[in-house]
């Protein structure tokens, strides 16, 4: 398997924890979510962000609201829920001993 | 509002449109929420200078773009065509089931003496009387485009037959099952239906059984234990259908194939008012069946 292949299947995987993580520290806009998790190269363009909030907020790990406070056109902020900190928590636990697991692995078939 | 903005405005208003329509299949909530994510792309792609054609290139085209949002919310497109097949074949196997009893073993009336029409006119007359079943096969395999003209038109042919002429009156029972074809992945496009659906099958499937129960209640005839065993069996699958167990649909749809087999088995004057019944009872059955099948164990067509 290529290493794009690799990369793509893990991120797959850890994107929606990803979102809560950066949601985590404060409430941001799509644009800004997006920006911030393609600069990270997570995710390729805004085009998989949305689908992906989309699920999110069916499960109910986050939550739009609209905030027409600044000039111009109103902006859509994204705020983690309180499921979706718990999400996160559990998360963290996993891949910690996860990740030291492979780290494990990986360091004694070198 | 100069040109130009008019011209953004043609961009945005293109892309929501298109997107609004090709997410038909989810709930009006989950809809409008994807419609203004795409809504407020626009603005903050607006804000950070980029032109709407840019803001739309960067969300993909329509087509890829709600194909995700489908994906992430688990709306398998494949799960309405599956529950449409099932039912269109089922309606094409009741059609040839009654071509079956029609041609070998229901006596017509319109012949002199008892003859079956197998007896009266030959072998012929099992092709001409399986053409019902054609039509309701054809649907199956006509491009994809015209399928829902094709099924709506077959459908309208068994209910014409169903309601019509002596024998033909049996082909009510594909005809039920051809209607359930086309209502049920529509009633069942958001996902499990509403609990109305279900009451009312529920209801339906009941509503045999407790006619009887009403009449053995009223000294009309005697129902012996293993009829009132019976009964109250039927009352309570037809309960666990209202509550949206899948199985219990499959239990109503297996008493319907009993039932129609045992209309064929005693021809009498009663057999067209059993036949109802059974099919009654095999479409309300089957229809719950695959519409509250979990996606995991959804039936294969």
């Amino acid at each position: 398997m290529s290493e794009d292949r690799i990369a793509t299947n893990l991120r797959k995987g850890v994107l929606e924890y990803c979102v809560l993580a950066l949601l985590s520290h404060g409430e941001k806009y799509g644009l800004e979510l997006a920006d911030d998790l393609t600069s990270r190269e997570l995710i390729a363009s805004e085009g998989s962000l949305y689908p992906l909030l989309a699920r999110m907020r069916e499960n109910g790990l986050v939550e739009p609201r609209w905030d027409s406070s600044g000039t111009g056109r109103p902006r859509r902020y994204y705020a983690i829920t309180d499921h979706g900190t718990e999400q996160l928590t559990t998360f963290a636990k996993v891949w910690t001993s996860l990740g030291a697991q492979v780290d494990a692995l990986l360091e004694g078939s070198r | 509002m100069t040109e130009r903005d008019t011209m953004n405005a043609n961009a945005e208003e293109t892309y929501l449109r298109d997107v609004g329509k090709r997410l038909r299949s989810l709930t009006p909530e989950q809809r409008d929420a994807v419609l203004d994510d795409v809504r407020a792309h626009f603005a903050d792609a607006a804000d950070a200078g980029r032109s709407p054609e840019q803001a739309a290139e960067s969300l993909g085209d329509p087509a890829q773009f709600t194909e995700r949002v489908r994906a992430e919310l688990g709306h398998d497109a494949g799960r309405t065509d599956r529950m449409w097949r099932v039912l269109q074949w089922l309606a094409t196997g009741a059609a040839v089931f009654t071509a079956m009893f029609v041609s070998f073993l229901w006596p017509d009336e319109s012949l002199p003496g008892l003859d079956s029409q197998v007896e009266q006119y030959g072998f012929g007359i099992v092709l001409l009387n399986l053409l019902p079943a054609l039509v309701a096969a054809l649907p199956i395999f006509v491009p994809g485009r015209a399928r829902k003209v094709t099924a709506v038109a077959a459908a309208v042919v068994l209910t014409v037959l169903g309601v019509t002429g002596n024998a033909t009156l049996f082909y009510s029972l594909p005809a039920m099952l051809a209607w359930a074809a086309l209502a049920v992945p529509a009633i069942a496009r958001h996902g499990r239906p509403a609990a109305g659906w279900r009451i009312a099958g529920g209801a339906l499937a009941i509503l045999p059984a407790v006619l009887l129960a009403v009449g053995g209640l009223v000294g009309s005839y005697e129902i012996d234990p293993d009829g009132w065993l019976l009964t109250g069996g039927f009352i309570a699958v037809g309960a666990l259908i209202m509550v949206g167990r899948a199985w219990a649909g499959a239990v109503v749809a297996v008493a319907g194939v009993a039932v129609l087999i045992v209309a064929t088995l005693d021809v009498g004057m009663i057999t067209l008012g059993i036949w109802w019944a059974g099919g009654v009872l095999l479409t309300v059955g089957v229809s719950h069946a695959v519409a509250h099948a979990r996606p995991g164990q959804a039936v294969r067509g």
